[in-house]
């Protein structure tokens, strides 16, 4: 009886183990076409929390503003790929060797975000210029920031907002964070991190003509020792269905569909002269 | 088309998006002047951009009426004249732009839309087409009494008066006297650009 029970617990024990050992297996590793892939790291803007595990679960990611993702890769951090809310990140990485050549995959759209039972009375972009207002935005490292700046001074409306500025976060979701808690009047966000809080924020859309063009790029690091699967995630993204994904949760297509060749504008009231 | 501009020379850079597009100098920028080289300060490029948007706008609207063929001959033409107006206003305003060292917008950047209907009869094109006139007369006024470079002001003015017979036009067209207003109201740049924002998506 007493060996039985022990041959049992053995038994149990090396179930457990190779239960275990599989689990971590296939966490390291999936197999897909007959080729073992590994798990990557994946450093993301903090824009991209929602949409890329959406696209693909099974990577490991990090997600916060582009510019320390970028310095932590500078100092050596293990990612696989690195994913900005700009361009002009991933090109600086490019240029000191750190990625590979970036390439573009969405766009978006830059909105202001109100607690929604809207204290400051905020309607329009404008009434940002109010005494007292206390406006959240993004440090002007991160790109979220640095497009608020953009935005602002598109408008001339630079010392007219700045100086309510309260508070300068290190990304996109803590702005978000503070105004859906009402610690702020206003925010500046992404459109696409504004759908993530609905009923807790109204957004505000800013005026077209004044947009910054708003860019995301990715690329993989140079130091990965997972490049093809770095690359196959990066494929994933840009793929149809992962721009389809992109567009489910709010992105703007990576190039604006086409439309027909405008017919020539010609005067429709002076004639050519006859020869 | 006045004395001032080339127009074989604008339709010869081709057009893009509706809209004719010079992507660098050219002698049409007679009518930006002085401004072209200038360096603007950013409430006389805010003006600018805002412009350059009302002017995509007008472009996209038009296109869109006369694809639509609400009217006769006589309204046709209207419609035909008013895109090549605004073709050639973005092309001057374009050119400042530029000169000012700034990238504008193009037809690919902005996306509009329209009140339900817009194009669904000649009334309603009508209807649009003074509502956008008007939108665009008073952002125009507006901008020639904020603008702080003196220079601006002529092709301003200028583009003012366009748009100024674009609103008798189509104020005839709808059978309202098409001169009503001895002194028309310019429009704040908030307040234009928040009528601005009832067309972009």
């Amino acid at each position: 009886m007493h060996s039985r029970s022990l041959r049992f617990i053995s038994t149990l024990v090396a179930l457990a183990v190779a239960t275990a050992l599989l689990t971590a297996g296939a966490s390291a590793r999936q197999r897909t076409h007959g080729r073992s892939r590994a798990t990557i790291t994946v450093f993301a803007a903090a824009s991209l929390t929602d949409v890329f595990p959406a696209i693909d679960g099974t990577q490991k990611y990090s997600f916060g503003g582009s510019n320390a993702l970028a310095t932590q890769i500078t100092n050596g951090a293990p990612a696989d790929v690195f994913a900005s809310a700009n361009t002009t990140i991933p090109a600086q990485l490019y240029a000191k060797g750190l990625v590979e050549k970036p390439v573009n995959f969405t766009r978006n759209t830059l909105v202001i975000v109100v607690p929604t039972a809207n204290p400051a009375g905020i309607h329009t972009v404008y009434d940002l210029a109010k005494p007292g207002v206390k406006i959240d935005v993004a440090n002007s490292a991160v790109p979220v920031g640095s497009y608020t700046l953009q935005i602002l001074k598109n408008m001339n409306l630079t010392t007219k907002v700045t100086p309510n500025f309260v508070s300068q976060e290190t990304d996109v979701r803590e702005v978000l964070a503070k105004v859906a808690l009402a610690q702020a009047d206003a925010g500046f966000v992404y459109s696409t991190d504004a759908q993530t809080v609905p009923g807790q924020v109204t957004v505000i859309k800013m005026p077209a003509w004044a947009q910054p063009k708003i860019s995301y790029a990715m690329a993989i690091v140079t130091k990965s020792p997972n490049q093809a699967d770095a690359q196959a995630f990066i494929n994933k993204v840009l793929s149809k269905s992962g721009q389809a994904t992109m567009l489910k949760y709010g992105f703007l297509p990576l190039v604006k569909p086409a439309e027909k060749p405008p017919a020539k504008i010609t005067h429709p009231v002076k004639k050519k002269k006859k020869k | 088309m006045t004395s001032q501009f080339s127009r074989a020379e604008l339709l010869s850079r081709g057009a893009k998006g509706g809209v004719a597009v010079i992507a660098g100098g050219s002698a049409l920028a007679i009518l930006a002047g002085s401004a072209r080289a200038a360096t603007l300060p950013d409430g006389d490029l805010a003006y600018l951009r805002m412009l350059i948007a009302t002017e995509l706008l007008g472009a996209d609207f038009y296109g869109n009426a006369i694809k639509a063929k609400p009217y006769g001959s006589r309204g046709s033409r209207a419609l035909k004249l008013a895109l090549f107006n605004e073709g050639e206003h973005y092309t001057a305003l374009a050119a400042i732009f530029t000169g000012a060292g700034q990238t504008p917008a193009t037809a690919d950047d902005i996306d509009f839309t329209y009140p339900s209907g817009s194009f669904d009869s000649t009334g309603a094109v009508t209807k649009q087409a003074v509502a956008l006139e008007t939108l665009f007369l008073g952002a125009y006024l507006g901008a020639a009494s904020g603008v702080q470079t003196a220079s601006l002001l002529e092709p301003l003015s200028r583009i003012a008066a366009s748009q100024a017979q674009h609103l008798t036009v189509f104020n005839e067209l709808l059978g309202r006297p098409g001169f009503q207003i001895s002194l028309p109201e310019p429009l704040a740049i908030d307040a234009a650009s928040d009528a601005l924002a009832a067309y972009t998506g």
